[in-house]
């Protein structure tokens, strides 16, 4: 294949730009850099109130303790500094689904730690649906994905990988094979590179689906966790290892997701976005132990 | 069936619980904006259109009522049957209650019936309004054949997954990685788990228009999980399970993880008995 002049300049555009990132944040945001991605779950029961909400003062404390274990920095506040420079425009693409929707306290936290890291508030944007048209989100340098985890009808599990569905206006292409390639959402240009940090929220996740909503109180249990790490897909494959292991306990069966949730793998062997093989991820746990599932 | 009849199939209040607003309609091309994420699954079955109407009463949790007009039973069936994890028959052909909903399917329609949360009287209004909605609909659908040839020794009933749509081949288990078995619209396929000693084995029926895109469908399966034919079509997979198949006919079958080679002999007999 031959190359115009224009691809030529283009590519050289695109690696510069590649080159200016690589140099202004830590190594471990580029999961592949490293043989092993590393993955935190953090848990405290305390974190549920009696109404079912999270405690902001608790999910604050893990939140900080998660940060500060994955960058190796001991003081959350520079830690945040590692990863989010104050000249950033920062988007913190959220997950509005009304059954389990991300909690409100968790997208207060990070907007103050974004805002703690010199970030201007008209800079910031907490959203989800209509990012395309949001000015933050069109102009973002960075992007922080936070969502709950739960299964999901058609592509297994509602993942960290999924939630930058909404980047593209024709949802429905990446829907063939059971949404085997949602990977490929992360190399649109509007994504591309811009990931710092990934939350799945573990505070109470869905482990099972029925009816046209797929939601039931039945199949949502206290788990008290969040999962953080640079690496979306070795988030979402540790995520997915709980939901199969509490199917495993809930139905007194192996019972793996329906469909399977495919695309995590394919995220690694297909798209080379992360790492979804276990033995390439390193899990740090923090916090309560029982009922771990893993 | 056209919007005004989906209305009709539904009550305009019960017991003081009155409709919110104007009742929605979904099709083909607009139920991705009402069941974000969950529309695929009705349309791999095969989908016309949904009414959904919510009903409010003062100091109660509101009430969400869906009636989806699947066009044929077969398709109601088997959105009935994705996901159900008890058989109860408390309302139309079959149902299944949880924690504030009411799930079930008569004739061509599949039915929800919710509240996100639970009261005793928000309970006593979702089976009413189920009930109401079960009466409406005057007539019956026919359960798939190819379900009725399941032998029922050891079946695990609530486990029974109806469909004709491939992904489904995934249903149990990450199996197939690509529609080896030419599972289309014209085909009528069956999951079923048995109970056994050990792990439940699970069984694959799956009925073809004609014997020639059945050996099609054969061929091009046991050219992928039975790589030397030869050798038999019974083998052990990786786990030490046994993995069998055969073609009768029109009817394919194939048992997976079962646990004794014996076991999926007996198992296969039965269908071809039957």
């Amino acid at each position: 294949m031959k190359h115009s002049r224009r691809d030529w300049l283009k590519l050289s555009f695109l690696t510069s730009l590649a080159g200016y990132f690589f140099f202004q944040f830590p190594g471990k945001l580029f999961a592949k850099e490293k043989d092993k991605s590393e993955v935190i779950l953090i848990r405290d029961k305390e974190v549920l109130k009696y109404d079912g909400n999270p405690d902001k003062s608790i999910l604050s404390d893990m939140m900080d303790k998660a940060i500060t274990t994955l960058t190796g920095i001991n003081n959350s506040s520079d830690a945040w500094k590692s990863i989010i420079k104050p000249d950033d425009i920062v988007g913190i693409k959220s997950n509005e689904w009304s059954h389990l929707p991300t909690p409100e306290a968790l997208e207060e936290i990070l907007k103050e730690r974004v805002l703690n890291a010199g970030v201007r508030e008209q800079n910031i944007s907490v959203r989800d649906r209509g990012i395309l048209k949001d000015p933050v989100f069109q102009k973002s340098t960075a992007l922080i994905n936070v969502r709950p985890m739960r299964t999901h009808d058609w592509s297994g599990a509602g993942t960290l990988i999924k939630n930058y569905i909404v980047f593209t206006k024709k949802p429905w292409t990446y829907h063939p094979d059971t949404c085997a390639d949602l990977a490929k959402l992360w190399k649109l240009p509007e994504v591309a590179g811009k990931t710092r940090l990934n939350i799945l929220v573990m505070l109470t996740p869905l482990f099972h689906g029925t009816g046209p909503h797929h939601f039931n109180k039945e199949y949502i249990w206290n788990y008290y966790g969040l999962l953080v790490g640079f690496d979306s897909v070795a988030v979402d494959s540790v995520g997915v290892r709980i939901l199969e292991n509490k199917r495993k306990e809930y139905f007194c069966e192996e019972r793996p997701l329906n469909p399977p949730a495919k695309h995590i793998l394919l995220a690694d062997t297909r798209h080379k976005l992360g790492n979804a093989n276990p033995e390439k991820i390193k899990l740090v746990t923090i916090g309560w132990k029982e009922g771990i599932l893993l | 069936m056209n919007s005004k009849s989906l209305t009709e199939l539904l009550p305009a209040e019960h017991s003081g619980w009155k409709t919110a607003n104007e009742d929605n309609f979904y099709d083909n091309e607009s139920l991705y904006n009402y069941i974000d994420g969950g529309a695929e699954l009705y349309l791999s079955y095969g989908f016309n259109k949904v009414i959904s109407r919510n009903y409010i009463k003062p100091g109660q949790p509101e009430i969400r009522v869906d009636v989806f007009d699947m066009i044929k039973p077969r398709n109601a069936y088997g959105v009935y049957t994705h996901s159900r994890e008890k058989i109860e028959h408390n309302f139309g052909q079959g149902s299944q209650t949880l924690i504030g909903a009411v799930l079930f399917w008569k004739d061509m329609y599949y039915v929800s019936v919710i509240s996100q949360s639970e009261t005793d009287e928000v309970t006593k209004a979702i089976y009413g309004i189920a009930r109401i909605i079960d009466s409406s609909i005057p007539g019956e659908g026919k359960i798939p054949g190819v379900v009725k040839l399941l032998p029922e020794d050891n079946l695990v009933a609530e486990s029974v997954t109806y469909f004709h749509h491939p992904v489904w081949l995934n249903y149990f288990a990450w199996l197939f990685e690509d529609n080896y078995l030419n599972i289309t619209k014209e085909t009528s396929a069956v999951w079923a788990k048995y109970e056994t000693t050990r792990k439940r084995a699970m069984l694959l029926l799956v009925q073809y228009p004609d014997e020639h895109t059945a050996r099609l469908g054969f061929n091009s399966f046991t050219k992928y999980f039975f790589p030397n034919p030869e050798n038999g079509l019974i083998t052990k997979d990786i786990n030490g399970r046994w993995l069998s198949s055969r073609l009768g006919g029109k009817l394919f079958v194939a048992i997976f993880n079962a646990p004794y080679k014996d076991f999926a002999i007996a198992l296969m007999d039965k269908i071809h008995n039957s």
